[in-house]
């Protein structure tokens, strides 16, 4: 998918976006950042969404059942009959939806990391896809492929302590300082705990920003490890607010973490309410248009050691790819989307110039300081 | 007093001033007046005080729009704010003095800097104590 066009979708009154490698949205609760992202979901997976749907039990009689089933309860009013939705230039109707052969053996293509994620390790264990209602599917599908991530054992070297990272410049470090991650059984039951110093410590005594941050992390090395030997099959990988509880330091780490996932040829989609992300984008805009050496990335993402992969990445950052940014700007309870990517800071636009609004308390802030200071 | 008057009451830019906002030069582009006929003239102070003060950090431009006085630097994004300050302190200083009849007009008790580039929010606040405010000039 390079472009999807969307009108009077939810809250969505128009957008127009063209997808980069690296996409950012940023907008106010509500503003319809989530229905877009899992509107790209729904869009290039149905066949696979209809097929997990059917095999969990689910039945439907038309395209407004499967959307409640996919958008959750009481959703599946936001494409009604106003609802034009473009893709790369053909149109979609909603019937269509049901179009997909279940019975055919389709790929996900899309992997989603939701803004809810935390639900998904509550009990100490990722939960099984039949254990939560009328959830949004995508929390319901990241949860599952969790799960198999860890059942059939491709996460296990996670948790040992021979791949735990010992540098403190690190994601890993800076979320779990000097704990470690392991699986431990209690009550003849697999639960994550963090060992810190023989305390083995579960889920529910770790800080809210650990807990946010263990199935992104899950989640991200999932796409890096080949399953029986076949690397993969998503092509797109949309996270929603990876800041979630993050100190900034391990934002600028989580930053690092999504530019490997593009160098692993991923297309990677971001809804924000950081302005971290749009800063290194508006720096990444300077410095490719200014032709600055790979150096200025690290130095920009505090980068002290990377290795060849990491450097070659960043220079394919550099040379190759797009970063685009969207800002969804709700007026009147209707949104509109627009293209902030330039993110000219002397755009008469106040969403681009303070980063889609992300920054404009700031720069306020700093207004009415400046009017009351007394010289 | 009008902005003309204000630099007919100091001789050393008397012959700077410039129609609209010609003194900015290409910087201008930065400038969006919302009614260009309220623009009275421009002065390019930076410039016009090279020869009588030349080791100062001085400020660059003076505006006068609608009956006021506007302070307008344009640096790019890497400049150091200690310069900015500087030129701020230096800007502040000559307003008690000889600048005076610019400071009786001043119009928004702010310094504006027009960063060619963008600043980060931190910049911000420790320019906002010196009375410099990034990229929000606004002429009404």
């Amino acid at each position: 998918m390079e472009t999807l066009k969307v009108k009077n979708l939810g809250p969505i009154a128009e957008a127009d976006i063209r997808f980069g490698d690296l996409t950012f949205f940023v907008g106010p609760q509500a503003s319809g950042k989530s229905i877009v992202l899992q509107l790209v979901k729904l869009l290039v997976d149905k066949g696979s969404i209809i097929k997990t749907l059917k095999k969990h039990g689910y039945v439907w009689n038309d395209s407004n059942g499967l959307l409640e089933l996919f958008y959750g309860e009481g959703m599946s009013n936001i494409w009604n009959a106003e609802t034009e939705i473009t893709v790369d230039g053909k149109a979609v109707e909603s019937k269509s939806l049901l179009d997909a052969e279940p019975n055919r053996t389709v790929d996900t293509e899309v992997f989603y990391i939701p803004a809810q994620r935390v639900v998904t390790v509550l009990n100490g264990w990722p939960k099984p896809f039949s254990d939560f209602g009328r959830d949004p599917f995508v929390l319901k599908s990241f949860s599952e492929t969790l799960r198999i991530f860890m059942e059939v054992g491709y996460g296990d070297f996670l948790f040992q302590s021979s791949s735990q990272p010992t540098s403190p410049d690190n994601l890993y470090r800076s979320v779990f300082h000097s704990g470690d991650l392991e699986i431990d059984v209690s009550d003849y039951r697999k639960r994550f705990v963090l060992n810190i110093l023989g305390n083995k410590i579960p889920i529910s005594g770790w800080s809210a920003g650990q807990r946010e941050f263990m199935p992104l992390w899950m989640g991200v090395h999932s796409l890096f490890i080949s399953r029986n030997g076949v690397r993969p099959t998503e092509k797109i990988v949309i996270v929603e607010e990876p800041e979630m509880g993050l100190h900034p330091q391990a934002i600028v780490q989580v930053i690092t973490e999504l530019l490997k996932v593009i160098g692993e040829g991923y297309k990677v989609i971001v809804s924000t309410h950081s302005p971290m992300f749009l800063e290194f984008a508006w720096a990444m805009q300077f410095l490719k248009k200014n032709r600055a050496p790979t150096s200025a990335v690290r130095k920009l993402l505090k980068i002290e050691n990377a290795d060849e992969r990491l450097n070659s990445t960043l220079d394919v950052m550099m040379n190759e790819k797009s970063i685009n940014t969207f800002h969804f700007n709700r007026v009147d309870d209707k949104t509109i989307v627009k293209d902030i990517s330039t993110l000219d800071a002397f755009s008469d636009d106040p969403g681009m110039a303070d980063l889609g609004g992300l920054t404009s308390f700031a720069s306020w802030a700093s207004e009415i300081v400046a009017e009351n200071v007394e010289l | 007093m009008s902005f003309l008057n204000a630099v007919r009451n100091i001789p050393a830019i008397i012959p700077c001033v410039k129609v609209g906002l010609q003194a900015m030069g290409t910087n201008s582009r930065h400038v969006h007046p919302s009614d260009s006929r309220k623009c009275e003239g421009s002065v390019d102070i930076d410039t016009c005080l090279e020869n009588s003060d030349p080791n100062a950090c001085r400020w660059d431009y003076v505006l006068g729009y609608n009956g006021q006085a506007y302070f307008v630097e344009v640096h790019p994004a890497s400049g150091h704010i200690t310069e900015i300050i500087a030129k701020c302190e230096w800007l502040r200083s000559w307003l008690k003095t000889e600048g005076a009849p610019l400071a009786a007009i001043h119009g928004d008790s702010v310094f504006h800097w027009l960063s060619t580039g963008g600043v980060k929010g931190i910049n911000q606040r420790k320019l906002a104590l010196s009375k410099v405010v990034v990229n929000k000039l606004k002429l009404p």
